[in-house]
């Protein structure tokens, strides 16, 4: 099982080179707008976190992101580079760069764990003819199934028969399959337990320390936000209404970050249903 | 006023909704086919395809084949007898079979099998974003899902076509031999006398058109379903009604096309 660390020395976002920028994301469907001007710099090499009520479009920010859901308006830059306007072969090899945990694991039900991990390994490879025997291929599968800390014996099973917690750390595996150096996990710990939480938590930090990852982690839960995070934002109203250090999520001194962190039930944040957009997580 | 002008209305909107997803399912064919013709090819997954579409449809598509042959043989044989033309029953059984039934059943057929199928797997996938982990793992989803899918369509349905006209006449043969008391030489010489290649290459053509708007439907319909299980179901609906119907208006158009001089 990989080591789980601690998370790396808090640094100043402003004084990190941004690893993705972005600026004026906005996104409507139909005459409901989700996103409504994101500005967010996340720095390279750091864990950020968003934080945000369901249906405030975190999970659509990501989606814009990497490139699954087309934006009305703003720039994305990964690397100074709007991934936007780029060409779509200079845009494909920047969001090669990103490997994605998706909220429920993602994996192909058609196909064994080695399977989806094998699928990774492949997928990434800019030339499809200089790809490894098989065989050294499974290899470099069972080496992610263990930095995931995931034996052998899981490898011949098929995503069905793993527990949520195994899924996630199978996502994991095959998103690390292709070398990312940015990494996106999607409500990573939602409906896991607290111990595999902290297993999870753990092995993004390890991304972020031990391979110097950036890390961008959408999440509800506060316990797994200050546990990862270098740097927080909240997202609320279709915009990014405070980001700071994580450590002061608790302490923030704004009352929307307040009443989420705390989960207090009065406050600035209304919860009835024609506020909660139908997209966007 | 207004009463008057809300069936223009609701008219309207529904033609706007079907020029929509008419034009909609039109692009993603073209994605879909330009996905053939540039690397990387999926040849495993077309394989498996044609397994599943040509492959496993084979006894559910015979079946049909040989009792409908076997029924054109009866009906005819009681229609035809009241002018004594008994002798035709051959000529019938065989064009009805190669021109019409063979493609349009068998097209049915498969539209409830395989059409369902391909609209359920693919709305699993898009419903639990795996279509969405394809494209973060540098793969085009439509090139991966949806052009094996509709290159086997395309060449499995002519291959169907062709086995169940020859177990559709052979039904009306079995029939008009067995029961009938036809002399299985007459049957025989009757059939290929009636029968000329177009009627065989023109059913096999529209055997291709067919299983290209079985897949295309299924992949289309699954690529855009959303809203849970429930989303998946309605999507797998959608496709077989779609199919049908469609199915019956290009057999019209195909018919109309090519056998009406």
């Amino acid at each position: 099982m990989t080591r789980l660390t601690s998370p790396p020395p808090r640094q100043d976002m402003m004084t990190q080179q941004p690893c993705i920028r972005i600026r004026g994301l906005k996104k409507s469907f139909g005459n409901r707008t989700i996103l409504n001007g994101i500005d967010l710099d996340i720095p390279a090499g750091a864990s950020t976190v968003i934080i945000g009520g369901s249906g405030n479009g975190k999970s659509l920010m990501l989606r814009c992101i990497l490139g699954l859901i087309e934006p009305d308006e703003g720039i994305i830059e990964i690397d100074g580079e709007d991934i936007l306007r780029a060409s779509t072969t200079r845009r494909d090899a920047l969001l090669r760069r990103i490997g994605m945990l998706f909220q429920n694991a993602a994996l192909f039900d058609s196909m064994s764990v080695m399977e989806n991990i094998l699928f990774g390994l492949k997928a990434k490879r800019h030339s499809r003819t200089a790809l490894p025997h098989r065989t050294e291929l499974e290899q470099e599968a069972f080496h992610l199934l263990a930095q995931v800390g995931l034996g052998p014996n899981v490898a011949p099973l098929n995503p069905a028969e793993l527990s949520g917690g195994m899924q996630k750390r199978v996502g994991l595996a095959r998103a690390l399959a292709g070398q990312p150096d940015i990494l996106f996990f999607d409500e990573p710990t939602t409906g896991l337990d607290p111990i595999m939480s902290a297993v999870i938590d753990g092995l993004i930090s390890d991304c972020v320390t031990q391979r110097g990852s950036t890390a961008l982690t959408i999440t509800h839960d506060m316990t797994s936000a200050r546990r990862i995070g270098d740097h927080a934002a909240m997202l609320y109203g279709g915009k990014i209404i405070w980001q700071g250090p994580a450590s002061d999520l608790i302490n923030s001194g704004n009352p929307i970050v307040d009443q989420f962190t705390h989960g207090r039930r009065e406050g600035p944040i209304t919860t009835t249903m024609t506020d909660q957009p139908a997209i966007g997580g | 006023m207004r009463l008057f002008t809300l069936p223009f209305i609701f008219l309207g909107r529904y033609i706007l909704k079907a020029l929509h997803h008419a034009g909609a399912l039109s692009l993603f064919a073209l994605r879909g086919l330009a996905g053939a013709f540039r690397p990387p090819f999926y040849g495993r997954i077309i394989l498996s395809c044609l397994l599943e579409i040509g492959f496993l449809s084979l006894p559910v598509v015979a079946l049909t084949a040989i009792f409908s042959g076997a029924v054109i043989a009866l009906q005819s044989y009681s229609g035809f007898s009241q002018y004594h033309a008994q002798n035709a029953i051959a000529g019938i059984v065989v064009l009805s079979i190669t021109r019409e039934l063979g493609p349009v059943l068998a097209g049915l057929m498969v539209a409830g099998r395989i059409g369902a199928a391909i609209a359920a797997q693919i709305g699993a996938m898009r419903v639990t974003d795996q279509i969405d982990a394809l494209s973060t793992l540098a793969t085009n989803p439509i090139k991966y899902l949806v052009t094996p899918r509709l290159l086997a369509g395309l060449l499995a349905l002519p291959f169907l076509v062709l086995i169940a006209d020859i177990l559709g006449v052979s039904g009306g043969f079995i029939v008009a031999v067995g029961k009938l008391d036809f002399s299985p030489a007459l049957f025989i010489n009757t059939a290929y006398n009636a029968l000329h290649a177009h009627d065989v290459l023109v059913g096999l053509l529209k055997a291709a058109v067919f299983g290209f708007l079985i897949a295309l439907l299924g992949c289309y319909e699954g690529y855009n379903s959303r809203g849970g299980a429930e989303g998946v179901g309605r999507a797998a609906t959608a496709t077989v009604v779609a199919a049908s119907i469609l199915i019956l208006a290009f057999d019209y158009l195909l018919t109309d096309l090519f056998f009406t001089a």
